[in-house]
């Protein structure tokens, strides 16, 4: 998978965010560096990076799988000219950018049909947390029509897709029956002068207390 | 899991979105083939058309015939030394309600003709019992004003020979003619000693009591069992009942706000704050009420300890005149009336009480199981029933999930958007998966409707038998916030479908993921 993704770089160095890429790997000409002193370090410590990531990642597929796999994944840049970056640095890079999006459940950036609203555009705009819905997921109509005059939806503006959400209808209820909850005061049989309700209180107070 | 990848792990999937899903019922044909993901005595039959079953959701869903069966109960339970037999307080009990409970069992199922009397009978005890007619209660149901059948198992223990440390309740129900329903378990209950008479811990959550939790409220006269009566609402006004008992939402209340107005607040009770107590089924409340520790019949008005569970407490109503010892919720007989206080003239920190006005505190639980039979084409037991907690949804653009989580669930089971089954993955016995149906699954109108469209979610047997949720689902219209600029190229075919195979490499590899979980 990340083979084929890693062929498509349209959108950039841009696309990626800054932390993810250490300039000075990528820009400084690194033939003057000493192969004997961080050569085959340099590969194994890339190495070990990459499993880690790799790793990490696939912990996040697993957490949310259908967040991340379900939707295009944004464009990765395409190698500076002359570079001298490894695919190996590029596809570090690209798993660290994918695990932060991932992390951070934000919208992803640089949808390869423009993001949402254009055909097959990416919908979501984000993810939820059990009961909380914060954020909003869109489902997309794919394949749809031209309008034409004779549609019963002929000049309505056009759909971009149907967010969903989900109601608890019973924690709405209960929420609703606390908000609206209705107050019942009891009696003070003082008040009343209704002796024979006072006269049923059992018990009355301790007498080595009253004394 | 994925029924298709099960029967096949080496035939390329297909394609997984909403919008080529499989037919279900082909589906189904290969899971009755594949014979390892339902269990055998749910199994559908086959040659049952989807467009039946499609029809009998609907019907269930509009005649709206479902049975419920809810047990409330204590958190928690006191344990019985010896020969001792504390019956748990207050009583384990069941009501049955819906309208599916008044529908005339089809032929062969019914009772006789002239037949008289309930026609469920049940059993609670405590899971892990032997079962026997010692260890169990028989609960007689009768119908009450408000046509809810209600039963009650008031000899209920635990003996000090049982080890544990929590248990169930079990309540086996049946329908007169032999048919089974099941077994419904309660939630947990934590088995404890006595109630603590050291200063409860905030760390120890399963003993103190936060705001928003369900309590129940009972004062015993002279300790004696027999003169037991239980807060309730009856009427529209609180009573001192001897009979049934309520469970209240117990809520640490504002003081600036109005009485019947006040936002709920989070955090542990603690004596001395000002609490509200809400019944959870007729939503009458008393007014906020300032909860006092009792000792020795005094209401201690200095202690700011959490409350905990079985302690003896007071309520105070704030206000009254100064230097007096103020006005507690109290019982005469099966009233609830206000108690004028004094306070103790040797210690000016505690009020004196008389012993109908100390109440004793006890978290609540309740656990409600729903199902309908009137789809199901068979006598097995409709145990064990779904409960759905929460859900989860992810995904968007062409292809959307909703995970359920919640209880007994099991590969047997499918999940329905209103009269829609839905693709539905069995992850484990608290996981359900399942696609999102698109829209237009429920008709062609949402093409010209501006307006959100909402369906119950329910859960459907392999064998018909339905269970409906307190959940619903909606959709929502989103309108095209970025109109294409006049003239703008179509995005290039080619890209599109290079996209949605992209998309579908996604779907496929999520599936998988799934089925590896």
């Amino acid at each position: 998978m990340d083979a084929v993704l890693l062929e498509h770089f349209p959108g950039g160095l841009d696309a990626f965010p800054s932390p993810y890429f250490d300039e000075e790997d990528f820009f400084t000409d690194q033939s003057s560096r000493d192969p004997l002193e961080d050569g085959d370090e340099l590969l194994a410590d890339d190495q070990a990076e990459v499993e880690v990531f790799s790793h990490q990642l696939h912990e996040y597929c697993y957490r949310d799988g259908a967040c991340l796999l379900l939707q295009p994944a944004p464009p990765a840049p395409p190698p500076p000219p002359g570079a001298p970056g490894t695919p190996r640095r590029l596809a570090i890079g690209y798993i660290n950018s994918l695990s932060e999006l991932v992390q951070a459940d934000l919208p992803l950036r640089g949808g390869v049909a423009g993001g949402c609203g254009g055909p097959g555009g990416v919908g979501r705009l984000g993810g939820d947390s059990p009961g909380s819905q914060a954020q909003k997921v869109i489902i997309c109509h794919r394949g749809t029509r031209s309008p034409s005059p004779s549609d019963p939806d002929y000049g309505l503006p056009p759909l971009a897709g149907h967010s969903l959400s989900w109601t608890d209808e019973k924690q709405l209820k209960e929420q609703n029956i606390i908000r609206t909850a209705k107050v019942w005061t009891p009696e003070d049989p003082r008040k009343l002068n209704s002796k024979s309700s006072f006269n049923n209180i059992e018990n009355e107070p301790p007498f080595e207390f009253v004394s | 899991m994925d029924p298709v990848g099960a029967a096949d792990p080496f035939a390329p999937p297909g394609p997984l979105t909403h919008l080529s899903l499989r037919d279900s019922s082909e589906a189904r044909l290969q899971i009755g083939a594949d014979g390892r993901s339902l269990q055998d005595s749910w199994t559908r039959s086959c040659a049952e058309p989807t467009t039946v079953l499609r029809e009998g959701v609907r019907r269930g869903l509009q005649q709206q015939c479902e049975q419920t069966v809810r047990i409330l109960h204590a958190k928690v339970a006191q344990k019985s030394y010896g020969n001792e037999k504390r019956f748990f307080c207050p009583p384990p009990c069941v009501y049955l309600t819906g309208p599916g409970w008044r529908v005339k069992p089809a032929p062969g199922q019914a009772h006789q003709a002239g037949e008289t009397g309930p026609t469920v009978c049940g059993y609670m005890g405590l899971d892990g019992a032997s079962g026997s007619a010692a260890e169990t209660q028989k609960l007689n149901f009768e119908e009450q004003p408000d046509s809810r059948e209600f039963g009650c198992a008031k000899t209920l223990y635990i003996s000090d020979a049982d080890k544990r440390k929590h248990f169930r309740l079990v309540l086996r129900l049946g329908l007169r003619g032999g048919r089974e329903l099941g077994p419904f378990h309660s939630r947990l209950i934590k088995v404890i000693s006595k109630p603590s008479q050291k200063k409860q811990s905030l760390k120890n959550t399963d003993l103190c009591i936060s705001s928003g939790s369900k309590v129940s409220l009972f004062n015993r006269l002279r300790s004696q069992t027999v003169s037991t009566r239980y807060l309730s609402v009856e009427d529209g006004a609180f009573v001192a009942s001897a009979r049934q008992w309520a469970a209240f939402t117990l809520h640490l209340a504002d003081e600036h706000c109005s009485e019947g107005d006040f936002p709920p607040r989070e955090g542990y009770v603690r004596y001395g704050s000002l609490v509200q107590l809400v019944c959870t089924v007729t939503g009458i409340t008393l007014p906020p009420m300032i909860i006092r520790k009792v000792a020795k019949q005094c209401a201690l008005l200095d202690v700011d300890e959490p409350i905990s569970q079985l302690h003896k407490c007071a309520f105070q109503f704030p206000g009254g005149a100064p230097g007096g010892g103020g006005t507690y919720l109290c019982l005469a007989t099966e009233k609830v009336v206000r108690f004028q206080a004094s306070l103790c003239p040797k210690e000016a920190n505690r009020a004196l009480l008389n012993d109908s006005s100390c109440w004793t505190i006890i978290g609540t639980e309740s656990v409600e199981f729903s199902f309908s039979t009137s789809l199901a084409c068979t006598q097995e037991p409709v145990t064990p029933v779904p409960l759905i907690n929460t859900l989860e949804l992810s995904g968007g653009g062409d292809v959307a999930t909703l995970e359920l989580h919640g209880e007994n669930f099991h590969a047997g089971l499918k999940v329905w958007f209103g009269d829609v089954e839905a693709e539905t993955m069995y992850r484990s016995p608290r996981s359900l998966v399942c696609v999102v149906p698109d829209v237009a699954a429920f008709g062609s109108d949402w093409r010209w409707l501006r307006t959100p469209i909402t369906v119950p979610l329910s859960l459907v047997r392999a064998d018909g038998l339905f269970y409906p949720s307190a959940f619903s689902f909606t959709y929502t219209p989103e309108y095209n916030a970025r109109p294409s600029a006049p003239g703008a190229p179509e995005p290039a075919t080619d890209a599109d479908t290079l996209l949605e195979s992209i998309h579908h490499e996604f779907t496929r590899t999520n599936f998988h993921l799934f089925i590896q979980t």
